[in-house]
């Protein structure tokens, strides 16, 4: 039996401009098309359609702390999730995934009770509010809001047309658009599968502290995975993008740019030879290597582990770790991105949480448990992958802020190293610090110049020995560019974003077929 | 309405509605959770949690949705917008319900997989369960600074129906013991992660030996750092063979030779691994954590030798993929896999001369199509046929034919927690890379 956690990334970095799916795109009859009177920002979607009220929030929040617990919420949740997939050349087949329930969690100190219930009527409330009082065995601790109070917040997914609204012949286009363009631009294709998701994630959180708060959130995604056959010879990629966007997204230009991306990345790969294994200095990319970020520092500084001290970087704030070139942040706020969000999955509004600041440890990411035990206030990193789950601290879009360095003077630093371009996945060990990503293709450094191209990587480190060794920053920062990728901790997925200018880290432990 | 009232008025509904052909497998899971931190109790949950999967046929089109929201009005919705959006997908002649041929063969009962005294088990024993573990790692090292440990059970009742009448239901339960133990290891710190799953309560391993492994784990792993990289023996723990062999499983499979995405495509019948190598799978054993009598498709359950002493004997063909490929169905996923071999973990460590124990893998992942693998480990040196000290920050690559045909023994250990019962197996000259 082995141990979840892994944490797995799918991700492109690239920009498009010139919308051309515009007026058809408007025609809405999708599989859950929005209520006409339903305002997206506004949170009597469950209330109406549930027959929800203050009475019955005070009632099951009473429930779950009629033993003791100090604090209760619960989390309700509708979501639509569709896939149109293209194999073969054919549009034939769909998925769509409806998902609706509500979590009820009782705390008290660091124990949590809960329980859930994918029938939204006041028996099965209480009944799960009944289940998450089971954490305490004491006095119970009344409550009676009188009124509770929904605080304005700031929206960070900003679309004109949900994907979801759109007909399905309209992204049937789309799959057929991206297939044409791959197989027009290489004859040398053999295989192609396209995906087009999207999904709407309605939520109402409601808390003893008599706070009231929804979202609405997004995210679509295109990808595609193509497999060419050159002269018997087979090589295959996966990329994609997307993230939390509107139908709007999806341009010719974008789509053609993914295309492209995706042979030449190939081409790459025809071109590749294997690398001899051993340490050497490594280029992270600027965009999809922020994954670098996500497990060499980010999960360790969820407060989670912090609280229980079985961090690696437990009890380091303020402490110097890195380069004083290095600042790092996990952030709500950038527009449209996978990790963006409007409101935590606990109600807290949702700041910018500083990880590291001109290279010294900062502060850590924090949902409302931890915060209680650090007392600090809430950062808005308590997330969930569903009712299903508990909130616990998570990465939102972890990026690192843009030095002064250029890609080509930190290539040039470098007489013998690799240069890691697109990834696929990664992990971490919180505990000792060891983290990998994989590289799915790259380039071989030499002399100061990109060589040849190298594919199917492992890079393994410990995070504090790697943070230490970053030398340069490049002033290029991107984000990568997903809609298809999750970040996995303790059984949960939840969809995240990340960033990074071009890196140099003077050492780091290469894979390699070749000893 | 019941699991079957519902499953039959979605039938009838989605036909009414246009459907030619519909399946629901849907699933009721029951399941409870209780950890504990340092001997504090730290979670208590229990849910019940509902899956429906309706797949729909329609002129030679699908779609494959599910639902949460069991309301009939809402299921009634749920359908129409879904039938209104097939007629816009393609035909794929292929799409069908299996057959009658497959679905009327015998179906084998198993035995000893659902433990029906569950739901009798009180709710404090297993919460005590837990917080027991515990006290017993709290005590048993002071090495141990911190540790977490939980019980977890799970209640199945899983429903097949489809629209030409079949109707099948199989239960089952697993129940979970474990935790992890936290140790200082200068500015470091060393975590380890041990449990115990079965399908019936009374067979939980006791507490004493799961706190022994979770502590032993941990303390072991002190002072571990990467060796050379070079040319090194390795030899999996046999909870962690699984992880190496399920690349070449998975590349069996018919998606993968239909997207031509597989390393083993045009390799039926050839030698691909060490003649030492055989992977079987068997759905029938009892108290089997893979065992199932039959599968989401509905058809019954079979036995299939997917590897026999290294030859590729079949690769996983599901019903879909048996038209499409035109090729024989054998079974549409593995069910307990079951690896056989002769020899003691002793026995592979005591011939290594310089080699690797794997007690982990991390990270990595590997390419379907060329077969080469790339995965971060840690371990343990073997010197001389002696295990030394720990190792980690380590990668393991390769390419998966090598690795296969260089296995040169194959354990008697099979590993009993998990559906994978694969046994350790030894492995010669693999590309391990470390320090400089």
């Amino acid at each position: 039996m082995r141990e979840i956690t892994r944490r797995e990334f799918l991700k492109i970095g690239l920009t498009g401009t010139s919308i051309i799916l515009s007026g058809p795109l408007l025609n809405s009859c999708g599989i859950l098309t929005r209520d006409p009177l339903e305002d997206p920002m506004n949170n009597d979607y469950f209330v109406r359609n549930w027959g929800l009220d203050q009475n019955l929030f005070n009632a099951v929040l009473q429930t779950a702390m009629s033993r003791g617990a100090t604090y209760a919420d619960i989390f309700f949740q509708h979501k639509i999730e569709t896939n149109v997939i293209l194999k073969d050349q054919k549009v034939d087949k769909a998925y769509v995934d409806l998902i609706l329930g509500a979590g009820i969690r009782a705390q008290k100190g660091d124990a949590t009770g809960f329980g859930f219930t994918e029938d939204i009527t006041k028996e099965s409330l209480l009944g799960a509010a009944k289940t998450a009082a089971l954490l305490a065995d004491g006095k119970s601790n009344s409550i009676n809001i009188q009124k509770f109070i929904n605080q304005k917040k700031s929206y960070h997914t900003k679309i004109k047309t949900f994907l979801t609204e759109v007909d399905i012949s309209e992204k049937i286009k789309l799959l057929k658009m991206l297939d044409d363009q791959l197989r027009l631009t290489d004859k040398t294709i053999e295989k192609v599968v396209c995906i087009l998701k999207d999904e709407i994630n309605r939520t109402l959180i409601v808390n003893s502290l008599g706070e009231i708060q929804n979202d609405l959130l997004p995210r679509s995604g295109i990808g595609c995975n193509v497999v060419c056959n050159r002269k018997d010879t087979r090589e295959m990629m996966f990329n994609s993008i997307g993230g939390r966007i509107g139908a709007e997204y999806f341009t010719k230009t974008r789509i053609n740019v993914l295309a492209q991306r995706t042979l030449s990345y190939i081409d790459q790969m025809y071109q590749a030879k294997d690398v001899k294994a051993g340490e050497l200095p490594l280029v992270i990319a600027s965009g999809g290597g922020g994954i670098f970020l996500h497990e060499a520092i980010g999960h360790g500084m969820e407060a989670d582990f912090n609280r229980k001290g079985v961090s690696l970087f437990s009890g380091k704030l303020g402490k110097k770790i890195t380069n004083s070139d290095v600042t790092i942040i996990d952030s709500p706020l950038p527009e449209n991105k996978d990790g963006t969000i409007n409101v935590d999955d606990e109600g807290t509004i949702p700041r910018e949480t500083v990880l590291v600041k001109d290279g010294v440890l900062q502060g850590y990411m924090q949902d409302r448990m931890s915060a209680r035990h650090f007392k600090v206030a809430p950062t808005g990193n308590g997330r969930r992958e569903s009712y299903e789950n508990i909130a616990i601290p998570r990465m939102r879009n972890t990026y690192m802020l843009p030095g002064k360095e250029t890609k080509e003077s930190i290539i040039k630093s470098i007489k013998k190293g690799v240069y890691a371009e697109r990834f696929t996945n990664g992990q971490v060990n919180i505990s000792n610090g060891d983290y990998t990503f994989y590289i799915k293709c790259g380039q071989m450094i030499e002399d100061g110049k990109l060589s040849y191209p190298i594919k199917d990587v492992n890079i393994i480190g410990n995070g504090f020995d790697s943070l230490s060794k970053i030398s340069m920053v490049g002033n290029d920062l991107e984000f990568e560019n997903g809609g298809f990728g999750y970040c996995g901790k303790a059984g949960q997925s939840v969809p995240v974003g990340y960033g990074v200018p071009h890196i140099k880290i003077s050492s780091v432990t290469v894979g390699g077929k070749k000893s | 309405m019941n699991s079957k009232d519902i499953m039959n008025f979605t039938i009838s509904e989605a036909k009414r509605l246009g459907a030619d052909q519909v399946e629901i497998f849907s699933s009721k899971s029951e399941y409870t959770y209780y950890s504990s931190k340092n001997s504090e109790i730290q979670n208590v949950e229990t849910s019940t949690s509902n899956t429906f999967n309706i797949s729909l046929f329609q002129d030679g089109r699908f779609m494959s949705v599910s639902t949460k929201d069991l309301r009939p009005a809402e299921i009634t919705d749920f359908l129409k917008k879904n039938l209104s959006m097939i007629k816009f997908l393609d035909v794929d002649s292929n799409r069908a319900l299996p057959e009658k041929k497959f679905m009327d063969k015998k179906i084998t009962s198993i035995e000893d997989i659902y433990d029906s005294s569950i739901k009798q088990i009180d709710p404090q024993s297993k919460l005590e369960m837990a917080l027991k573990l515990s006290r017993y790692l709290s005590k048993k090292s002071s090495a141990i600074f911190s540790n977490e440990t939980f019980y977890y059970d799970t209640a199945t009742y899983n429903y097949y129906a489809n629209s030409e009448g079949y109707f099948r239901e199989s239960n089952d339960s697993k129940f979970t013991l474990g935790g992890s133990a936290y140790v200082k290891d200068g500015e470091k710190i060393q975590r380890s992660w041990w449990g115990a799953q079965t399908t019936f309560f009374k067979d939980i391993t006791s507490i004493e030996s799961i706190g022994n492994q979770v502590a032993k784990r941990a303390i072991e792993k002190k002072g571990a750092r990467p060796k050379e990289s070079g040319v090194y023996d390795i030899i999996t723990e046999n909870n962690y063979t699984s992880n190496l062999l399920k690349m070449v499983t998975d590349s069996t499979s018919g998606n993968y030779l239909d997207q031509k995405q597989s390393f083993l495509m045009n390799m039926k019948g050839a030698k691909i691994a060490s003649k030492l190598l055989t992977i079987e799978s068997d759905p029938f054993i009892a108290k089997g954590l893979g065992s199932t009598s039959f599968y989401k498709s509905g058809i019954p359950a079979n036995k299939l030798t997917l590897i026999k002493n290294g030859i590729l004997e079949n690769f996983i063909i599901d019903h879909y993929y048996s038209k499409k490929l035109n090729m024989s169905m054998t079974v549409p996923e593995l069910s307990n896999v079951v690896i056989k071999g002769n020899h003691t973990l002793e026995e592979m460590i005591k011939s290594t001369k310089k080699g690797i124990y794997i007690t982990g893998f991390i990270g990595g992942n590997f390419n379907s199509l060329t077969g080469d693998y790339s995965k971060g480990i840690d371990g343990f040196f073997i010197d001389n046929g002696e295990i030394t000290f720990p190792i980690n920050e380590m990668n393991l690559s390769g390419n998966l034919l090598t690795t296969m045909k260089n296995i040169t023994m194959v354990g008697n250990n099979y590993y009993q927690y998990s559906s994978w019962r694969a046994p350790s197996i030894l492995i010669k000259d693999a590309t391990l890379s470390g320090k400089s």
